[in-house]
């Protein structure tokens, strides 16, 4: 068989995949109107840019804006590779045949390589299309370079996430792997969340006086250094393109012969196999207590998911930051204050926590047929699910508010809010809860909820701003802004009433 | 005495196509009754409307004389169902799986405690107490759903297909139970495509094609009433399916 078969078997595979989740008419409508949304902002940036290109060559600026953009392209195919090798070495099953089969693994291997490489790079060309053709158009042929440096990125970058992947499976087994592999893709997530936001967190002017010394001429990141030349690949310059091209290949060639033994003992390995003895017999004392029961079995459940808590955990960590920076104690803001702050944490955080434990504790319950044989009463089931959903988020973020108190600051109001918002999501989520295979769910990072109705999902994230509104409108004691998002609110949650009996997402056992 | 299951003209539809079409059926307590069929017959349908996971659309289902249509939650008190791909928690070992079963069920903790020791020793599930479910093979998984289908001392069984992936002498043991049960004055009904299975096992046997029963009563019976006599229960079944058992059997014995 040749390699581009192969390959493109590969990639049939990866387009059919993609194209089972649906075609989803209004995302991307959205989408088409960011884009012409960011060609109209890039345009005159563009036309700029052509000017000074005439007359000065290469600006330095040019160089620390490709800079940036190189750096937000790694941390997504990083992310974005990571995925795809996962899915390419352990989700797809067609791995057995094709081992099995007379081609030497080696070409497997380097196939599979250069499908999740090209699969990230499709993923990128989304935005990079809009832009080189704005370049083209106002005269900057030169920004075409960017396809080139950014199949060498992609190359790399895959590279490298397969030689982690698989290493990773070597050392401590595939499923442990899998886990290990979406809390990294987590954090590389936050990573990109938090590196778009540093120029506001540090300030413009503060985060170039602390460049300053290194981007000084002679200095390691100044306009001429050699260190540069995967950026300045961006604008076509040809010992740059090609020495990027050549990195990218030969760390491909590298990986693949370095891991050809590893990926065929890495790949035959059962996802069911575990490597760790049976964890010390821990007695189990048999409980009467439905509530106890369902509630220490949802609370067991999530407590053992090691991939939700440490999303749980990221979340905390980089939105509370985030929220208390950005509306902490800043002069100038209507509303603002470490209070402000604190309820919106509390609105945003909980929420998302809220929800994501009803996703878990309700789409995906594992035996529902269990649930509707038992002579439990569906209602308290359900309320009891909700419960379990709703006490981490409560336990996790009420010290926040009590730390308010504390400092003598207002609590009250903010923690109802926040407490109101919780229960709100929660019984959106669960309005908007068709089943999913929890394994789907975590396997491939689609925490988004494909099954989750659109217009409800549109009307919960209104519903989440809506609260923030109240969260804030309660800080600044402002009567009529409280009554319209009361108001607002009530008119969302009728509506999510009506439209999930009207669609038929509500979940029941 | 009351049957343990008596199904009256029970009927379920899919948009014009009738899965379950007037069927009559009764089970009396302490019977092992067999359910065959070929693919599509409507044995699973019958089955999850017993358990109350789809609602019928017409006419009665009485589990121990209790009505499982309009008080569906008394029929279930007395009922376990396991469905043929058994479904449980991943990351919950078996003792916890086998508590919550229990606990929905009401069962007095102590009472429930003894039973699950006792039910993973004897299904050879006791070694493997501390791994979370997840790591289960396809047998182990089915012998603890059995486990918690047993937990809760329901006085009717209903199985569907409960021993797929079972090896030999785990389906030896699981076959052994379930006949012990049924001594005890209980009862059991199971759907299997494993003819032998019903031979040996079952009391009474049925017959259901395209939601109808086609012929129902004992080995024998269904022998006289296919013409195969002393014929294997596989040529009686595929007999009375070429022939189309002119006359469905009344009821009941």
């Amino acid at each position: 068989m040749k390699t581009s078969v192969l390959l493109r078997h590969e990639l049939r595979l990866w387009w059919r995949e993609l194209a089972g989740r649906g075609f989803n008419r209004p995302l991307v409508a959205l989408i088409a109107l960011g884009l012409a949304a960011l060609f109209a902002w890039l345009w005159p940036q563009f036309a700029e840019l052509r000017e000074v290109f005439a007359t000065t060559g290469l600006p330095v600026q040019a160089i620390y804006w490709a800079a940036a953009l190189w750096g937000v392209a790694l941390l997504y195919a990083a992310n974005q590779a990571v995925i795809a090798s996962l899915t390419a070495l352990f989700d797809r099953g067609d791995l057995d045949l094709l081992l099995s089969s007379p081609l030497p693994p080696r070409r497997v291997l380097a196939t599979r390589l250069v499908g999740a490489a090209v699969q990230v790079f499709l993923g990128t060309l989304i935005v990079v299309v809009p832009l080189s053709a704005i370049a083209v158009l106002v005269g900057l042929p030169q920004l075409l370079g960017i396809y080139p440096a950014l199949a060498a990125l992609t190359l790399a970058v895959t590279s490298l996430a397969m030689l982690f992947t698989l290493v990773l499976v070597r050392l401590v087994g595939p499923r442990t792997a899998r886990t290990l592999v979406q809390i990294v893709t987590g954090l590389l997530s936050a990573l990109v969340l938090l590196v778009s936001q540093l120029p506001g967190l540090l300030g413009a002017a503060t985060l170039t006086e602390r460049l300053a010394p290194l981007i000084a001429p002679g200095g390691p990141l100044a306009p001429e250094s050699a260190l540069w030349f995967p950026v300045r690949a961006i604008f076509f310059d040809p010992p740059a393109v090609i020495a990027t091209l050549g990195f990218a290949l030969l760390l491909a060639t590298g990986t693949t012969l370095a891991l050809e033994r590893a990926f065929v003992e890495g790949s035959q390995q059962p996802l069911t196999a575990t490597r760790r003895p049976p964890p010390a017999d821990r007695p189990v004392r048999f409980g009467g207590n439905l509530a106890w029961l369902v509630l220490g079995k949802e609370w067991r459940v999530l407590l053992r998911n090691p991939y939700l808590l440490s999303r749980t955990l990221l979340q905390l960590v980089l939105v509370v930051p985030v929220l208390v920076l950005t509306v902490g104690e800043r002069p100038g803001l209507p509303v603002g204050g470490i209070v402000a702050a604190a309820a919106l944490s509390g609105v945003f955080l909980g929420s998302q926590i809220a929800g994501t434990l009803v996703t878990i504790g309700v789409a995906t319950e594992e035996a529902p047929d269990l649930l509707a044989s038992s002579p439990a009463p569906p209602e308290r089931l359900i309320a009891l699910k909700l419960a379990a959903a709703l006490v981490p988020p409560w336990l996790l973020l009420t010290p926040a508010f009590g730390l308010l108190a504390l400092a003598g600051r207002p609590w009250v109001w903010p923690w109802l809010v926040f407490v109101a918002a919780t229960a709100s999501t929660a019984l959106l989520r669960l309005w908007n809860c068709r089943p999913v295979d929890p394994v789907r769910l975590f396997s491939r990072r689609r925490e988004d909820r494909p099954a989750a109705d659109l217009g409800l999902s549109v009307i919960e994230a209104a519903a989440l701003f809506a609260w923030a509104a109240l969260a804030l409108a309660v800080v600044g004691e402002s009567l009529p802004w409280i009554g319209a998002a009361a108001l607002g609110l009530t008119l969302l949650h009728g509506l999510a009433w009506w439209r999930s009996r009207t669609v038929g997402t509500v979940r029941g056992f | 005495m009351l049957p343990a299951l008596e199904l009256i003209q029970l009927t379920r539809r899919y948009g014009n196509f009738a899965a379950v079409d007037r069927l009559d059926l009764r089970v009396e307590q302490g019977e092992f009754y067999a359910l065959l069929g070929p693919n599509g017959a409507g044995k699973t349908t019958t089955l999850r409307m017993v358990a109350g996971l789809l609602k019928p659309d017409s006419r009665e289902i009485r589990v121990l004389g209790r009505d499982a249509v309009h008080d569906g939650r008394a029929a279930r008190q007395l009922l376990a169902y396991l469905p043929d791909d058994p479904l449980l928690y991943g990351k919950l070992r078996p003792l916890e799986y086998l508590e919550f079963v229990a606990g929905l069920w009401g069962v007095d903790p102590a009472t429930a405690a003894a039973d699950a020791r006792d039910l993973l020793e004897r299904l050879d599930l006791w070694a493997v107490r501390g791994e979370y479910t997840e790591n289960f093979s396809r047998g182990m998984r089915q012998k603890l759903a059995l486990a918690g289908a047993f937990v809760h001392r329901p006085q009717l069984i209903i199985l569907d297909e409960p021993l797929t992936g079972l090896d030999a002498g785990a389906a030896r043991l699981v076959k052994d139970m379930l006949g012990e049960y049924v001594r005890q004055g209980n009862t059991v009904i199971l759907t299997t495509h494993i003819l032998e299975i019903a031979e040996r096992l079952a009391g009474r046997i049925g017959i259901l094609d395209r939601g109808r029963l086609l012929a129902e009563g004992t080995l024998d019976e269904l022998r006289r009433a296919s013409g195969e006599a002393g014929g294997t229960l596989e040529a009686v079944f595929l007999e009375l399916l070429r022939s189309g058992a002119a006359t469905p059997t009344e009821p009941g014995r």
